[in-house]
């Protein structure tokens, strides 16, 4: 006879186990596929759409959604759903990129000031302290007019403000760490810097450094969206989200679709990359495991 | 026995319609939305033209322009004579005015506030930018009070448009009592003799107006008078719809075919007066080649600027003046035109290798940026590699200041409804460096000889023909690229009646005449 409980599985999967996890991580996974479905569009954004982006067509412009336009077309006529598609890509670029060079730079700096610790930790957790005095965006702001306007500077602006982020984190699990035992063990039986920091310390940092990386994606992509909305990103007539709303702002209420449809996606997408990043706190952080 | 009493009820009704209409006409808040205010009031500092729509109705000087007939009318000089060899003017002050603080208007109150930009021993006298700004005071020989009423001012040249200058703002007349209180602060604490009178000033923000009741030309229909400064055109349209204000030259070009048909808003287009151009720097590689500069020129469609960077709000170009200028010469529109393939010519004859970098500068506000897009795709479908330089307004006209700009987008106004006053400002020497460095091209020195020959002389038949040569030979050297004449539109709540419609397209607006309609 077969059981009520094993007419339900899917392939080694439970219905019930699926339907619990739906119920525990529901928004990080509607998160999750709208992330993927962004990075899909904005990667084959050529093949989803027959428009090029940055050819005018006057004739067209300011024209409401319609089949041959699904969402409008802009002041200079240009179609606006192309324009979506492709103007995700500078903004996730450079958010993917600024959250992982900091990452490294984080995690080298946090590694070294924690693990050597006397003058090092000193001088290093001070600079950070001087960086993170500052606002976030307002620190990205002051970097990219220093270094002035372009899509790299805009990158270097981001990674600055965040690594000090990072560099604090590991080096409050370093620190903990470098002190257990086993850490203790390790350098007794005469292994290396490197291999204790490599095989002992580095994999208990993961959990933490998933869960922080996740949170600042989408500040970086927030980030991103205000230095390009500012004019100090991307040149015209590149497409970009934060540019869009920019200069569809005063057509708000004459032309709402234009500033409208970047802003809904810019939203989504950071909402998005919030509820998976809860998701994975959840999931990860040995505090809130269990509960739910 | 009823005839009396009819008689009675008769005359109560016919004062009741007067007060009717009476009490339409009296009182009210104008709420005005400006894109700036400046952190001062002094008329010697350019601070852009939030502080200027201040002036213009605070303060008032010895003439007024009429933006409509181009005429100089009495403001507080009831009159004026001309010496034959037009280099003395007398000027009789109107009697019994008082200024806002009630102290007198003297002859000695009109010398002191002239001569102050350049006496460094008056208390107020402040050092910036465009401290003389432009009422002549370069050419003045002498400026007495001859008596209680009466001012004569003696010129060095004849100046056909000395009147014109004596009615911008620099030259309004404050009261010597306030400047002996104030000092440097006067811009702070202004007081003049217009229709309105300074009741509060919140630098970089907001101005509050309050009628003048003894001002001489009779009190103002309106109580009060805000001007606010609002960040973007955004902003200045939500609070337009929202009724937050009430008359506007700010709102976005956009709106103005919506607000046109709205139950809410009036919507007037104002004529074609304000220059819009291209600057090219005659100093810095490569705009200082005249090629260059001619490929610019005619790679720009026009038409598809002016639909969609200014939703048809302009008129097609000609040169230097506008149709509503005196001595506009319409043959320049041969000129200032779409020819792409002329554009490649003059490339090819430059001898420049292409793509030719160039760095278009622009301001971040308004329309501006949509220009520099619609202009740097012109540009480089015939050759040219176009680097967008966006600047905040401050670091635009900084840059432009110390002449450090390539190719820059600007426009020029009619300041005052005299063609020198653009003319001079744009390519006499006396104004150097800016956007065109135009001091450097091969025949500034003849430019500047026609210039000077267009204010010498007052017989319109001889400025009409130096005006045609000035116009012609900005063409030939083009430190500008002409792209349209604005015609502003003027936004204003449907109550709002009696709008100068020609000064408020200027910029220049007095709303001395403006009532609320109850």
């Amino acid at each position: 006879m077969v059981s009520s409980r094993q007419s339900t599985n899917v392939g080694t999967v439970s219905f019930g186990r699926v339907r619990r996890i739906w119920k525990k991580y529901d928004l990080a996974i509607v998160g999750g596929v709208f992330v993927m479905l962004i990075l899909f569009c904005t990667i084959f954004a050529p093949l989803l759409t027959p428009y090029d982006p940055t050819v005018n067509d006057i004739k067209v412009r300011l024209q409401g959604p319609s089949l041959l336009h699904p969402f409008g077309t802009d002041q200079f006529g240009r179609d606006l759903l192309a324009r979506v598609l492709y103007g995700g890509r500078p903004i996730l670029l450079v958010s993917f990129l600024s959250v992982a060079t900091a990452l490294a730079l984080g995690i080298a700096v946090g590694m070294s000031a924690a693990y050597w610790g006397g003058w090092l930790d000193s001088l290093l957790m001070r600079l950070m302290d001087v960086l993170l005095s500052f606002p976030s965006v307002l620190l990205a702001i002051l970097i990219v007019a220093a270094l002035g306007p372009g899509l790299s500077n805009v990158m270097v602006a981001i990674t600055v403000s965040m690594i000090p982020i990072f560099s604090r984190l590991v080096r409050s699990v370093v620190v903990t760490l470098v002190n257990e035992d086993y850490v203790a063990a390790a350098k007794a039986l005469g292994a290396v810097n490197a291999r204790v920091i490599i095989r002992h310390i580095f994999p208990n940092m993961i959990p933490a450094i998933i869960i922080q990386a996740s949170a600042l994606l989408a500040v970086a992509i927030g980030t991103a969206t205000a230095l390009n909305f500012l004019g100090l990103g991307v040149e015209p007539p590149t497409p970009d989200w934060g540019l869009m709303v920019s200069d569809g702002q005063k057509l708000i209420f004459d032309a709402p679709h234009v500033p409208l449809f970047p802003g809904l996606v810019i939203t989504l997408t950071v909402l998005s990359v919030n509820y998976i990043g809860d998701g994975l706190r959840d999931r990860l952080d040995p505090r809130l495991r269990g509960q739910g | 026995m009823v005839y009396p009493l009819l008689k009675r009820l008769l005359v109560v009704i016919s004062l009741s319609l007067c007060w009717a209409a009476f009490a339409q006409e009296r009182g009210g808040t104008l709420v005005v939305a400006t894109e700036s205010m400046g952190d001062t009031l002094e008329p010697g500092i350019w601070t852009g033209f939030g502080s200027i729509h201040v002036l213009d109705n605070v303060g008032e000087g010895l003439v007024k322009s009429d933006f409509t007939s181009g005429d100089p009318t009495p403001g507080l000089a009831e009159s004026w004579t001309i010496s034959e060899d037009g280099l003395t003017y007398t000027f009789k002050i109107r009697q019994g005015v008082k200024f806002q603080d009630g102290s007198d208007l003297t002859a000695e109150a009109v010398v002191r506030s002239l001569s102050r930009y350049t006496n460094a021993e008056d208390a107020s006298y402040t050092e910036g930018f465009y401290m003389q700004s432009g009422h002549g005071a370069g050419n003045w020989a002498s400026l007495e009070a001859t008596d209680a009423s009466t001012v004569t001012l003696v010129l060095n040249q004849p100046d056909s448009t000395q009147l014109h200058r004596l009615s911008r703002p620099s030259a309004y007349i404050i009261s010597s009592a306030a400047l002996d209180s104030f000092g440097t602060d006067i811009g702070t604490n202004y007081v003049s003799a217009g229709p309105f009178k300074l009741e509060k000033f919140v630098p970089g923000q907001e101005a509050t107006l309050v009628a003048n009741e003894d001002y001489y030309g009779g009190r103002p229909y309106l109580d009060q008078l805000v001007l606010r400064a609002y960040p973007d055109e955004a902003s200045i349209l939500a609070a337009l719809e929202s009724g937050e204000v009430t008359f506007t030259t700010y709102a976005p070009f956009t709106s103005v075919s919506r607000l046109q048909a709205s139950d809410t808003t009036n919507v007037e287009v104002g004529p074609a007066l304000v220059d819009l151009f291209i600057g090219a720097s005659a100093k810095n590689a490569p705009t200082d080649n005249l090629d260059i500069r001619l490929a610019v020129n005619y790679a720009i469609n026009r038409e598809t600027l002016i639909l969609a960077g200014l939703d048809g709000m302009a008129a097609m170009p000609s040169s230097i003046l506008s149709p509503t200028d005196f001595g506009y010469d319409p043959a320049g529109e041969a000129i200032s035109t779409y020819n792409p393939d002329l554009a490649k010519e003059h490339i090819a004859k430059s001898g420049l290798p292409t793509p030719i970098t160039v760095d278009l500068a622009f301001e971040s506000n308004r329309f501006w940026p949509t220009l520099a897009e619609l202009i740097k795709a012109d540009l480089e479908a015939v050759g040219f590699q176009v680097n967008l330089d966006r600047l905040d307004s401050g670091t635009f006209w900084g840059k432009a200041g110390e002449g450090a700009l390539q190719l820059s987008i600007n426009q020029r106004s009619t300041f005052v409804p005299d063609p020198n006053d653009k003319v001079a400002i744009l390519h006499s020497v006396s104004s150097p460096g800016g956007q065109t460095w135009h001091e450097l091209l091969p025949r500034a020195k003849e430019m500047d000889a026609l210039i000077d020959a267009g204010v010498a002389t007052s017989d319109e038949a001889e400025r009409l023909e130096i005006y045609k040569q000035i116009q012609a030979l900005a063409l030939e050297e083009m430190p500008y690229i002409y792209l349209g004449y604005l015609t502003p539109p003027v936004f204003s709540a449907k109550n709002v009646q009696g709008i100068p419609l020609a000064a408020a397209a200027a910029g220049r607006f007095t709303l001395e005449g403006v009532w609320l309609e109850q």
